[in-house]
């Protein structure tokens, strides 16, 4: 009765937004499915799992990895683990979490206006609800993006902004400490810095706001009143915010920001982004410029192209923008139209109008480039200014109107919010997206996960958890099952089963060095046991209930193959089968988890995890540079890779980089000697500044050198000497401007945008032009010539853009598909080379029998190849000392992979006429040039394409990676020759070359606006079509030299004992280990993913020095101590979160009991 | 203060005769058009102490133009606009604080 009596009592508006919200999630949630997808995952499966991975400083998934800021989550995991163990079903706590995230913004948003319009009626500002919940920015963003912490920051932004308002408004500093208590409950928002500063900036905005308007009395308060409310908050969330300054300071985070956090790309997201996201005609409607232009894969963005749904869009804007120009003098409007403004301007990212502004902060600032897309961060403000705006200008049109009219606006835009922007809402089509299945509108992101994946949970836990798990098909971060109701979005198996697994490629450091090459050492190299021992792999799931083609993945019957292999061999088993899960067990595993070892190998160079293959050794342990094992003699063998290749006089192919002379060496019309000189460089200043793209500033900067010396050349022939010094140093100054970009060109590992063969010709030219200006210069001033050819060619092999030693060409061995290998040796000694090619027979007119000849540094040497162990070949032992060395040799004759045709003519009247090459023996994890004549006698071309086993399907067509139009020319009617480079995707195992020709057909050329779709009906099409006809010669495909070749050094390794290891684990962050019987120094390797916070303690004592990167992804450390003793292993971050989690409960119920007594004291005085 | 003016006025033309200059060399300069133009409404306003309500009717106006372009598919013209309205609402709001702020 009492609740019925405090109903009775409540706002009405507040009872709607109840109802409304009930009705909602029932709709969502009425199949009783879960939901999840793209970034989201499907943390409602096991909350209890999310809980666990969640819960301590080290989450164990994949490899292990640093939990950060996620940490931020664990308090709402806590409550929906609990609820998940008290037998509530994923699905109901799911629609639990939403529904509570629907009344939170609706309060939210509700108060905060009667709290800046306190003069609008109520049953306006409820207008406010529907406009926050269902606004196009919400509903992509929030609603259709699926990630929870964007709806609950969603929900807390207008909530903390109420708070902090009504605070400085009531000069009450409970509000401060409120702000505190909700931000705890609201959590789960704090696990993306990027909303922890809007949050922050938007209370900043407020309080700058009230200083600018308040009387000098109060502004001190409002100092006050921020400051307690930003130190009580920091307080409270200190448990997250200690974790996140903790991954800051370690190596972990450097790490990262070494190898991923890439300025420039980042930068070209942004800019891209803001390209296509920032227009303001798209902005002032809310909406997601790409998003509701998808009509082909939704249908039902399609309702928001009609012009007069555009119109009305527009009048939703005009109304938001009214008190702005009407109630300009109110402080309210005034804070909105700010802040609304503000969040247009930045949300807009670097478009004009001065976006420089926005472009400038970022390059400067990088911490600022999370926010590199800023419609996806800073959007967040704009329903929450627009939504007060809308209902203070709905209140001015409607005090505007009679009685009746009053309604029917009213009426109208309730229409509006409610069913234009709430229709799929209602209609859950705001829970589809493009993608497959989730475009279909019986699906969206409803999942129903197999029952097999129960059966698999039960048994991998009655396992144990000492073990990790490989899937293949491995593919990237995203996934796609084919599920009844299916799934896509990031890969789910550490959300899915109790056992941790290596299951996709990610961007983490160390991590994504072993994922992105686990298939192709599985499928390729005959030591995968080492790999497993290494990753502490005991199964091998293969999963078939993959749409593996629309992710571009393996075919799983390939993995099938190998693994059958495998178990011929004795290496694998298979041991239990799971619906389309098979579980195949590795027959050597033993629990390395924490593990002793002695064997030694270092890897210098580019290292990788497959190194492990590369070594007779077994039972090693592969390190990088560690002089302290260096030093106490534990390394005796070596495998070293090469850090730099380069390449001259490969097959030429066409690349879309412009390296002409007219490009590379501009003509010049001022000269150095012209007053209007420094005007030029003005001028080339402004152009490179507002050049966007990384390459084409690149490309443009190389053309500037070369322009240099056109100037300097010019300058010289007419005896301007002064001239011609300055401006040969204007050509260092630039060149060493240039060249930090270009040094990425020869790395063995990436890919750059230009070849390096291409530099190398354009500096080849460079040296050309500055000896003809040696010749121009008098003799005095030759010398200084000479120093800058010098200098140049120091530059560039310094910076591995030219090979050190050179590319040496004799009479008997010319260059044809030079490749150089640079490596980098540490010590003298004698090393073996070894290089994969096994296979070349099939590639090359070249095999084992024959010799094959070397360029070592500068001597041409003929060794004849052996087969070593592992795929490799053996070509004996080179003496080299230590420093740099190049190890060359010329691409063999190539074996055309395709059936030679001579000549083939291709005419075809109707339909379509093909030739298809079957490609013989593709090796996907090399590069091919495919070349081809080809002569257009008739109509529109011929069409290449290059058909993979994995390529994915539209509408039942297969969609070619690569697929290309050889067109004809407007000027040259000649027969002409296309070569290019193709790049197989890895995942592929079967290819097809197809050369494809169809008739001429100007159909849609006349239907163009009388409806051209006509056209696609074939019958309608056919009068229209017109004969083509190519005559087609020499195709060709081969392939290119891409094996990586290694030196290596083995000696014999020392066979002294091992102590006895066991171990306890406490947590997920903390190992307690036995040390029994260590007579000598040993190895203890922790198969946790390597980050410098995790230490090793021998009797409470750090050893502090010898802790280091072990099998390119682990922990290791150096004991040299004999004995029985315990030793402990801990995440340091672990103790911190102990710690702050204790300051935050503290803050939490002091803050608590506060805002009781003054409820408590308020209300006394009230009575 | 005329002095100062005639100044301001000669500077701002120069800067956008540069710009016009460097256009027709052939260079993507367009973005810096909108910088001429703020300090154009700047140099309008307060010369002729003009108050918010110029900046934000006439922002008004372009929005209301901007949407009209946009609803009938000419979208490079309405986007054009709309960027130089939201010049004029980024000048009015500032306008408005500014006078809300003095004292009366």
């Amino acid at each position: 009765m009492k609740i019925l009596r405090y109903f009775s009592r409540m706002d009405i508006n507040l009872v709607l937004i109840l109802i409304l919200s009930t009705i909602l999630v029932s709709i969502w949630f009425r199949d009783g499915n879960i939901m999840g997808g793209g970034e989201a995952g499907l943390p409602f499966y096991s909350p209890i799992l999310q809980f666990k991975n969640f819960s301590s400083a080290w989450a164990n998934y994949a490899l292990g990895h640093p939990t950060n800021i996620n940490i931020a989550t664990k308090p709402t995991y806590w409550v929906l683990a609990e609820l998940q163990q008290i037998g509530i079903p994923g699905f109901l706590i799911q629609a639990f979490f939403l529904w509570l995230t629907l009344i939170a913004s609706g309060f939210g948003i509700y108060y905060l206006i009667r709290e800046f319009f306190p003069q609008i009626s109520k049953t306006i500002v409820f207008l406010s609800v529907p406009f926050y919940w269902f606004n196009p920015f919400s509903l992509v963003n929030v609603w259709n993006r699926f990630l929870n912490n964007f709806s609950v920051f969603y929900a807390f932004l207008p909530i903390a902004l109420l708070l902090f308002i009504r605070g400085m408004r009531t000069k009450k500093y409970i509000y401060a400490i409120l702000i505190g208590l909700f931000s705890l409950i609201f959590s789960y928002a704090s696990s993306s810095v990027a909303f922890i500063l809007i949050l922050w900036l938007v209370l900043l905005y407020a309080a700058f706001f009230h200083l600018v308007f308040n009387k000098p009395g109060n502004k001190v308060f409002v100092v006050k009143f921020f400051v307690l409310a930003f130190s009580f908050w920091f307080a409270v969330n200190f448990w997250w915010i200690n974790q996140v300054f903790s991954y800051l300071g370690d190596g972990g985070f450097a790490a990262v920001v070494a190898t991923s956090f890439k300025s420039d790309t980042n930068y070209q997201t942004f800019y891209l982004l803001s390209q296509r996201l920032g227009n303001l005609i798209d902005l002032l409607r809310l909406k997601h410029a790409s998003f509701f232009a998808d009509t082909e894969n939704m249908n039902w963005v399609g309702i928001y192209q009609f012009p007069l749904i555009t119109l009305l869009e527009f009048l939703v804007t005009g109304i938001i923008l009214l008190p702005i120009v009407i109630k300009r003098k109110q402080p309210g409007v005034l804070f909105m139209g700010g802040l609304f403004m503000l969040s247009i301007f930045f949300t807009k990212g670097n478009n004009p109008p001065l976006g420089e502004i926005f472009d400038k902060v970022l390059i400067h600032f990088s911490f600022l480039q999370l926010f590199r897309n800023p419609f996806e961060k800073i959007g967040f403000v704009l329903p929450l200014a627009s939504a007060s705006l809308f209902c203070l200008g709905v209140s001015l049109i409607i005090n505007k109107c009679g009685v009746k009219l009053k309604k029917v606006v009213y009426f109208i835009l309730f229409g509006w919010l409610f069913i234009v922007w709430g229709g799929p809402f209602w209609t859950s089509l705001v829970f589809t997206s493009p993608g497959i299945p989730t475009n279909k509108t019986d699906i969206g992101y409803q999942v129903i996960v197999p029952i097999y994946y129960q059966q698999a949970e039960d048994w991998l836990a009655s396992q144990g958890s000492n073990f990790r798990l490989l899937f293949f098909p491995i593919g990237g971060e995203g996934i796609t099952y084919s599920w009844p109701k299916g799934y896509s979005g990031v890969e789910l198996s550490n959300q899915i089963l109790p056992v941790t697994s290596v299951s996709f490629n990610t961007n983490i450091p160390f991590y994504n060095e072993v994922s992105a090459s686990l298939e192709r050492i599985f499928l390729t190299r005959e030591n995968f046991s080492r790999i497993m021992d290494a990753l502490n792999s005991k199964y091998i799931v293969l999963r078939s209930d993959i749409d593996w083609k629309n992710r571009g993945m393996r075919d799983p019957q390939m993995i099938q193959e190998r693994l059958e292999e495998l178990e011929s061999k004795g290496d694998l088993k298979k041991v239990k089968q799971f619906g389309d899960l098979q579980l195949w067990e590795y027959l050597g595993w033993s629990d390395r988890t924490i593990y002793p070892a002695k064997k030694l190998v270092k890897a210098i160079g580019v290292s990788a995890i497959e190194d492990i293959t590369n070594s007779e050794v077994k039972d090693l342990v592969l390190v990088n540079s560690v002089d302290a094992l260096k030093e106490k003699g534990l390394i005796g063998s070596e495998i070293i890779r090469p850090t730099y290749k380069f390449g001259l006089g490969s097959k030429r192919v066409n690349t879309s980089v412009n390296i002409s002379d007219e490009f590379m060496f501009p003509a010049v019309r001022i000269l150095p000697s012209e007053y209007l000189y420094p005007a030029i460089i003005l001028k080339e200043k402004i152009e490179t500044s507002l050049i966007k793209d990384k390459n084409t500033l690149t490309l443009k900067r190389i053309s500037l050198l070369g322009k240099r010396l056109n100037e300097a050349e010019i300058e010289a022939g007419k005896g301007h000497i002064k001239e011609t010094e300055e401006v040969l140093n204007l050509y260092i100054k630039q060149l060493k401007e240039v060249l930090p970009d270009l040094s990425k060109i020869s790395q063995v590992k990436g890919d750059y945008f230009l070849l390096q063969e291409d530099v190398y010709k354009i500096f080849l030219k460079h040296f050309d032009r500055i000896n003809k200006i040696k010749d121009l210069l008098p003799q005095e001033k030759k010398e200084e010539a000479l120093n800058l050819n010098n200098t140049l060619e120091k530059n560039l092999t310094d910076r591995g853009i030219i090979p050190y030693f050179g590319y040496l060409e004799t009479a008997d061995y010319p260059i044809r598909g030079r490749l150089v290998y640079q490596f980098n040796v540490e010590k003298d000694g004698s090393y073996e080379f070894l290089l994969d090619t096994a296979s070349w027979n099939k590639y090359f007119k070249a095999s084992l029998d024959k010799p094959f000849v070397f360029l070592v540094d500068k001597e041409v040497v003929s060794r004849q190849g052996t087969l070593a162990s592992n795929q490799l070949v053996s070509y004996g032992f080179f003496n080299l000392a230590a420093g740099k060395h190049e190890i060359a040799w010329n691409t063999p004759d190539e074996v055309n992979l395709v059936e030679s045709i001579g000549e083939l003519n291709l005419k075809v009247d109707h339909g379509v006429v093909e030739k298809i090459f079957s490609i013989n023996n593709l090796d996907p994890y090399s590069e091919y040039v495919l070349s081809l004549n080809y002569l257009i006698r008739k109509g529109i071309g011929v069409e290449v394409i290059v058909e993979q086993n994995n390529d994915s399907s539209k509408k039942g067509k297969i969609e070619p990676r690569y697929d290309k139009l050889l067109g004809p020319d407007a000027y040259d009617f000649e027969d002409k020759n296309f070569t290019a480079y193709f790049v197989p995707s890895t995942t592929a195992d079967k290819a097809k070359m197809i050369l494809r020709v169809k008739p001429w057909n100007n159909c849609e050329e006349i239907y163009r606006t009388k409806g051209k779709e006509k056209c696609l009906d074939e019958n309608f099409r056919r009068p229209y079509d017109r004969t083509t006809e190519v005559l087609l010669s020499n195709v060709s495909f081969y392939k290119t030299i891409t094996e990586i070749p290694v030196l290596r050094k083995e000696t014999n390794p020392t066979s002294a004992s091992l102590p006895k290891i066991s171990y306890q684990k406490i947590n997920a962050a903390e190992y307690k280990v036995n040390v029994e019987g260590a007579k000598e120094p040993f190895i203890l390797v922790l198969s946790q993913l390597f980050d410098p916070a995790w230490k090793m303690y021998i009797n409470g004592k750090e050893a502090r020095k010898d802790h280091f990167l072990a099998n390119a992804y682990a922990n290791g450390w150096f004991v040299d101590k004999s004995g029985n003793y315990e030793l402990t292993i801990k995440f340091i971050p672990q103790d911190l979160l102990a710690w702050g989690e204790t300051i935050s409960a503290l803050n939490f119920m002091g803050g608590f009991v506060i805002v009781l007594w003054k409820l408590r004291s308020s209300r006394n005085e009230k009575n | 203060m005329k002095k100062i003016n005639f100044l301001a006025f000669v500077f701002i033309v120069i800067l956008g005769l540069g710009e016009i200059i460097i256009l027709s060399l052939g260079l993507s300069v367009w973005p810096l058009i909108y910088w001429w133009v703020l300090l154009f409404v700047i140099w309008l306003i307060w010369t002729f102490r003009l108050d918010s309500k110029y900046a934000l009717w006439s922002a008004l106006f372009l929005f209301i133009l901007s949407a009209l372009f946009t609803s009938i598919s000419l979208r490079g013209v309405g986007e054009v606009l709309m960027r130089l309205s939201l010049l004029g609402w980024m000048i009015g709001v500032v306008q408005s604080i500014s006078e809300k702020s003095k004292p009366s």
